[in-house]
């Protein structure tokens, strides 16, 4: 069955799916089990699905996963400086990638069996050599107000400012901790919400927060929750400079 | 009062030993066990996190051996045993104890700056004196080490302290080197723009710190690009393999050759 529609959400097995050049089928090969293949020019997978599920979720997950998971930090850098005036508060839009997972949904269980991109990952590190934060990059203009993206591969981070300093502050990237992200999604957009504390010329807070305005939204499954991690902090902290 | 009381701890009770002797060394008994199990605790808190269950265990015991046999010559002496053959015997047994030990208390001692200095740890794959491979094992005397073709290698602890230690995975990145000679008749800032554009491709390359890419040299046979790449210490090896490859390729597919060694002879011609 070709499916329709948008990717993500549950969906019936068996199906199959071409975007971007990419195909992704789950055929039967006999009573209740499947044959997964994801195929582009470049790449191709293939696992036997022997767990008797017929449903599939894929949904938006942290972009930190490809080519191979490495770290847990996201770095999102500016194309343009931002210049904040002392206790500013202040609303700004950027992108952030996306990657997709694809989960075996048993009950209320999920079990993470690919995910994949239509972007090319990078990474960078933070800071530098000997005391840096390995993270994976992106870099977003800054707008103002919400962009249009195509929610296979870009989402909107709103990102909530706040400059505590005595001074103004001038900040070009911000670091986030991937294992707090929150990401809502539907047919028109792929969203998160996060804020930062900007403590001086340096040094800052991140964190991902929870929308409840996003009603008319899915929550994504958090990867790292579906792995049973025990989760120490959400939040990130810049300490190697705001430029 | 007082003189009775004086009187009575002053009373030899076995051979010349008195009661306050007896007391002193009851205090001297707890104290000892107080103290052993204070210093335990202290170590146990303070080493936990920068040592193995192992290692740890071992320095609790040589602690432990240390304040008992403190304490046990404290006890000697207030029991009125004369320690001063009893010293020039241990003295002697030292000399000869430490001469033929002395390797072992070298590496002993090597070993507990190991573990406190931590150049290494367990499953980093470092270079001591030109031996490469991965920290298997940090022992109290000797290091093991397994090398790239699998072998067990033991290096006592005195070399390792001693040597030159090169860590490769103690940062989170690192970077690796190419010299790309190409023909002097090709275009040397189209093959740098081909090399920035194939390591902006790749994943791997970070961002921060950025790769460099230029003409480092002008050479006997070819115009040397230098391709200096950052990568995280888990890839980089893989990448180094990688790389080279296609950017050889990638060069050849734009028409920009990789130079052979080539010598140009002037024939002088008589008339």
């Amino acid at each position: 069955m070709v499916l329709g529609g948008i990717l993500y959400g549950q969906k019936k097995l068996p199906f199959h799916y071409k975007k971007f050049g990419t195909k992704i089928s789950f055929e039967e090969i006999d009573n209740n089990n499947f044959l997964y293949t994801r195929e582009n020019e470049n790449d191709s997978i293939q696992k036997t699905l022997l767990s008797k599920v017929r449903n599939v979720y894929i949904c938006p997950v942290e972009p930190v996963n490809l080519p191979k998971e490495i770290c847990h930090n996201f770095l999102i850098e500016f194309e343009k400086n931002v210049f904040l005036n002392a206790g500013m508060k202040q609303k700004i839009y950027l992108n952030f990638p996306i990657e997709i997972g694809v989960f075996l949904k048993n009950k209320s269980n999920y079990e993470l069996i690919d995910v994949f991109s239509y972007n090319s990952p990078k990474y960078s590190l933070y800071g530098d050599p000997h005391s840096g934060i390995l993270c994976r990059y992106y870099k977003s203009p800054v707008y103002h107000k919400k962009s249009q993206t195509d929610i296979y591969k870009e989402g909107i981070l709103t990102l909530n400012l706040e400059n505590s300093y005595s001074e103004s502050v001038e900040i070009n990237k911000v670091l986030f901790n991937a294992l707090g992200m929150k990401i809502y999604f539907n047919e028109n957009s792929v969203e998160m919400n996060a804020k930062i504390k900007i403590a001086d010329k340096t040094m800052a807070e991140t964190e991902f927060v929870s929308d409840v305005s996003q009603k008319d939204k899915q929550k994504a499954i958090e990867l790292f929750a579906t792995r049973r991690l025990a989760i120490t902090t959400s939040k990130a902290v810049m300490m190697e400079g705001l430029i | 009062m007082i003189e009775n009381i004086n009187l009575f701890l002053t009373k030899a009770l076995i051979g010349k030993i008195t009661l306050l002797d007896v007391l002193q060394i009851v205090l001297i008994l707890i104290i000892t066990i107080i103290l052993t199990r204070l210093i335990r605790l202290y170590i146990k808190r303070q080493m936990k996190a920068k040592l193995n269950k192992d290692q740890l265990e071992t320095i609790l015991k040589i602690i432990n051996y240390t304040i008992i046999i403190i304490a046990t010559i404290w006890i000697l002496s207030i029991a009125g045993l004369n320690l001063s053959g009893l010293l020039v015997a241990g003295g002697i047994a030292g000399i000869v104890l430490g001469f033929a030990s002395q390797s072992i208390v070298g590496n002993l001692i090597s070993g507990i700056f190991l573990m406190i200095e931590r150049p290494l740890k367990i499953g980093e794959a470092v270079n001591i004196n030109d031996t490469v491979g991965i920290v298997e094992n940090i022992s109290i005397i000797s290091t093991v080490i397994r090398n790239w073709d699998g072998l067990q290698i033991r290096i006592p602890n005195e070399t390792v302290f001693t040597s030159k230690i090169i860590n490769y995975v103690s940062n989170q990145v690192r970077r690796f080197n190419y010299n790309v000679g190409i023909r002097y008749e090709d275009d040397a800032f189209k093959a740098i723009n081909i090399i920035n554009d194939i390591l902006h491709e790749e994943p791997f390359v970070l961002v921060n710190p950025a790769s460099l890419v230029f003409v480092d040299e002008l050479g006997d046979n070819s115009v040397v690009i230098a391709v200096k790449i950052w990568a995280p210490v888990s890839q980089w090896y893989a990448l180094k393999q990688k790389l080279l490859w296609v950017i050889k390729k990638t060069l050849e597919e734009n028409g920009i050759e990789i130079a052979f060694p080539q010598r140009v002879v002037w024939m002088h011609k008589e008339n």
